[in-house]
């Protein structure tokens, strides 16, 4: 495989499971597990075992081996556990769904599966081996990490059937007075062998007995569990801050020398002290970041094309196109071509008109998005304000993507005025929405909001790279600006003086606000009633989120 | 383009009862709308089911210039006198032919509107350039085909021209039919084309707005056919595969570490 690195494995479990997932690696050694949201694979092994180790946990994900119901019953006991992985390998490879390459199904299945399968053989081979022997490559199963996260796996698209997921395996003239010579785990574990979309028998009964399983529509604790976990709630957990920030923490006050690289540029931008009515020259330190690599990182689904109607006529201008069959004016070039046309014999173009219609887009865009630790709270409908305001800034990105519109996303939040950081989610020429996306899903919430700063930091970028008349600057945040010597009337006067230096810049600036049951008080004072936008449904407040704009655009141009 | 009973029947596997739908909806002189992502056998089933009617098929592929004077018809000037030419779907309503309007969507609403009056119980074409109707021929039938997923972002099929539509959704086929297709269509080994067939499962699995549109069954006959042509079917994958999907570097990357993982050398 020409790409071994986490990006590519992801793709391959991404195809094996119809929804993104992510890989990290583990220290060499370490026997390869999931926890349904990440695959985490033994960094010892080569390109290929690497790839056959993804699309082992992949595929147990994706037939519903690793469901919670079943899960459950494994925890706290490791000898089930592996026997149980032994089993479902065995059970995948002699039925393998249609999604498993047959390479891997070729080289592993004859390591596995005893000549004649059944599930008296495999009974048979565990009693007599006591250890079950799998291929490394097949990793381990670990309870604890996979219903820690069960609650949050997302729906996929092209899931596996029901038929597909449990397999063929049924049991064939069991002797059940062979139990009797099985440890206890065994003995339970065959139960987990039996197929529950069996027509009944005495083993389906006593499995659905055990594990309380019903079909769905029976109720029982697990009936609306079994099929793989619930489409996602979005809830993001407020995590610990990243590393580079706690060693920034750990610094004496005053002026603490940041730990970054010495490639790292260094952006200092002043502060307006509404008390003095003058600016604090050089006062805050803005550094651009990259988002760092997290072990569970959620990914991100958006609907771009909702969003894409009403960001439709932003930011179009008129053309005059000509070769139209009807329009505005007639086309003097097309008339005398016509009229050529006609003189030698031929067939005329009728189309000699010329119109002028709004056909031609110039606009850039700046997208901010507020990082602080105040949008890891929890909306009403379990979602936090943090996924909300992903969601939708990705949907932004597609959108304007799809629209060819350059884009120039940062995430913020800072710690202080020396330290206030722009992660970046795209660059103003990128093209393409994918690396963005990435970028998004390993964001977390954390810190404050310097907003004064952030602003003019993106003011300062958006007006060096755009080449565009018109320019739009959306920052999406939950609340009022607030950091360490930053809050309250002086960071809002600070605030709005950088809207005003935006302004000036013939940047039209909209703040967004989604889902946050903060006051408003404090944005609405800042942006103003005509260019602040609170979206606690956003399909329902599109339509003035498009209104906005189109306000603030025309009164920046109007200047 | 017309079809006859002399040239090579279109090869068409049936997928459901779209055969049933399309054969009871001509009896009864009623327009048909499919809907389906690209590639995926709209054209071809039109095809077939024209040359299985035996109704001559004319087909025009819509695009945002289209206006009603390219369907319905305009005067050209011919040896120094000008005459009057019958457009596409005048010359079908005439001849009773099937009128096959690829991506309706994307043309001109007074293109659009011009098929309304043929579509309904009155089954008319009225010309205003000539001041004449002409009531369709009882084998006359309109066939109109969008794919919903690829629609420009302003234009949408208006409810008074969907509602006048016999409706029927396509999608990629079942894996075994699709398998067979691609057999049939490129003359490969049957082991080989349940390759292509698999890997382009995995693709329609990825859930990635740039691929939205997943990997047709089209792009599965061109790799086919670029294999018998003498490329190995890795080479042919990524270049008829991966290479048309997408320009995204990150993904091509992906798609091509998956075409390895499906394809045997």
């Amino acid at each position: 495989m020409s790409n071994s690195s986490s990006t590519g494995l992801g793709f391959i479990a991404h195809s094996l499971l119809g929804r993104p997932v992510a890989v990290e690696f583990i220290p060499a050694g370490g026997l390869s597990y999931t926890n349904g949201l990440c695959l985490f694979i033994d960094s010892g092994l080569d390109m290929s075992a690497r790839r056959d180790a993804v699309i082992f946990q992949a595929l147990l994900l994706a037939s519903g081996s690793l469901d919670a119901c079943y899960i459950k019953r494994l925890r706290g006991r490791p000898r089930a556990t592996r026997n149980y992985l032994f089993l479902e390998a065995a059970r995948l490879l002699h039925n393998p769904p249609h999604r498993l390459p047959h390479v891997f199904a070729d080289r592993y299945s004859l390591e596995i599966i005893p000549p004649s399968c059944s599930e008296n053989a495999l009974l048979q081979a565990l009693k007599s081996t006591g250890e079950p022997g799998l291929p490394q490559v097949f990793g381990r199963i670990r309870p604890g990490p996979l219903l820690k996260y069960s609650g949050e796996l997302p729906a996929g698209k092209g899931a596996l059937s029901e038929s597909e997921r449990r397999g063929q395996f049924t049991p064939q003239n069991f002797d059940d007075s062979e139990d009797d010579d099985l440890p206890e785990d065994n003995f339970s574990l065959l139960k987990l062998l039996s197929n529950p979309l069996s027509s009944g028998g005495v083993f389906a009964k006593m499995f659905e007995d055990i594990l309380g399983l019903k079909r769905s529509g029976e109720g029982g604790e697990n009936s609306d569990n079994s099929s793989g976990g619930t489409p996602v709630s979005g809830a993001r957990k407020v995590l610990k801050i990243g590393s580079n920030v706690v060693e920034y923490l750990g610094q004496e006050e005053g002026h603490p020398d940041l730990k970054i690289s010495d490639m790292t540029t260094l952006y200092s931008y002043p502060e307006w002290d509404r008390y003095k009515g003058s600016y604090k020259a050089d006062w805050a330190k803005v550094v651009e970041l990259d988002p760092p690599e997290i072990q569970d990182a959620v990914p991100l689904r958006a609907d771009w094309r909702k969003v894409a109607r009403y960001l439709h006529p932003l930011g179009l201008e008129y053309k005059i196109t000509s070769r139209q069959p009807r329009g505005d004016d007639i086309d003097l070039q097309n008339l005398i071509d016509y009229i050529i046309q006609v003189k030698a014999g031929q067939s005329p173009d009728e189309n000699i008109y010329r119109r002028n219609q709004k056909s031609r887009r110039d606009m850039s865009i700046a997208l901010l998005v507020d990082l602080s630790e105040s949008t890891g709270d929890i909306c009403a409908n379990g979602e936090s304000v943090f996924s909300r305001q992903m969601t939708f800034a990705l949907s932004l990105l597609e959108a304007f993507d799809k629209l060819a519109v350059p884009v120039l996303a940062y995430g913020f939040h800072s710690w202080g005025r020396h330290h206030v950081q722009m992660m970046k989610i795209r660059h103003l020429n990128s093209k393409g929405s994918y690396h963005a996306r990435k970028c998004c899903e390993r964001l977390q919430p954390a810190g404050f909001t310097r907003m004064g700063a952030a602003i003019r930091h993106s003011c300062h970028q958006l007006s060096r790279l755009s080449q565009t008349k018109r320019n739009v600057m959306l920052v999406i945040s939950d609340g009022f600006p607030y950091d360490e010597g930053y809050e309250g009337d002086y960071a809002a006067a600070d605030t709005m003086q950088a809207l005003r230096e935006v302004r000036e810049a013939n940047i039209a600036p909209v703040c967004v606000s989604i889902g946050t049951e903060q006051s408003d008080d404090s944005l609405l004072q800042i942006f103003g009633a005509t260019s602040f936008i609170r979206m606690d449904n956003v399909p329902a407040a599109l339509s003035r989120f498009q209104k906005a704009v189109q306000y603030e655009l025309a009164r920046v141009l109007r200047g | 383009m017309l079809a006859n009973k002399e040239t090579k029947p279109p090869e068409y596997f049936a997928v459901g009862t779209e055969i049933d739908v399309f054969e009871a909806a001509s009896r009864q002189g009623l327009p048909l709308m499919l809907k389906g992502p690209t590639g995926c056998g709209k054209t071809r089933f039109v095809e077939y089911m024209a040359h299985k009617l035996n109704r001559p098929l004319i087909s025009v592929t819509s695009h945002e210039d289209v206006t009603a004077s390219d369907l319905v018809g305009r005067y050209l000037l011919k040896g120094g006198e000008t005459v009057w030419e019958d457009g596409p779907l005048t010359r079908a309503a005439k001849a009773g032919a099937i009128c096959y309007l690829d991506e309706i969507v994307e043309a001109r609403a007074d293109a659009i509107v011009a098929i309304h009056s043929l579509t309904d119980h009155r089954r008319e074409l009225h010309i205003d350039r000539l001041n004449q109707t002409i009531k369709a021929h009882p084998d006359f039938m309109i066939v109109i085909s969008y794919n919903p997923g690829y629609q420009s972002l302003l234009k949408e099929l208006k409810q008074s021209t969907r509602q006048r539509m016999i409706g029927l959704d396509f999608d990629y086929p079942p894996r075994e039919i699709e398998e067979k297709i691609v057999a049939a269509e490129c003359g490969l080994d049957p082991a080989r084309a349940a390759e292509l067939v698999q890997l382009a499962h995995a693709i329609r699995r990825l859930d990635t707005p740039e691929l939205s549109e997943g990997a047709s069954t089209r792009t599965l006959i061109s790799a086919g056919l670029l294999h018998r042509g003498g490329c190995s079917l890795r080479r042919s994958a990524t270049a008829a595969i991966s290479s048309a999907l997408t320009d995204d570097v990150e993904i091509l990357q992906g798609l091509n570490d998956l075409i390895e993982l499906y394809i045997s050398e």
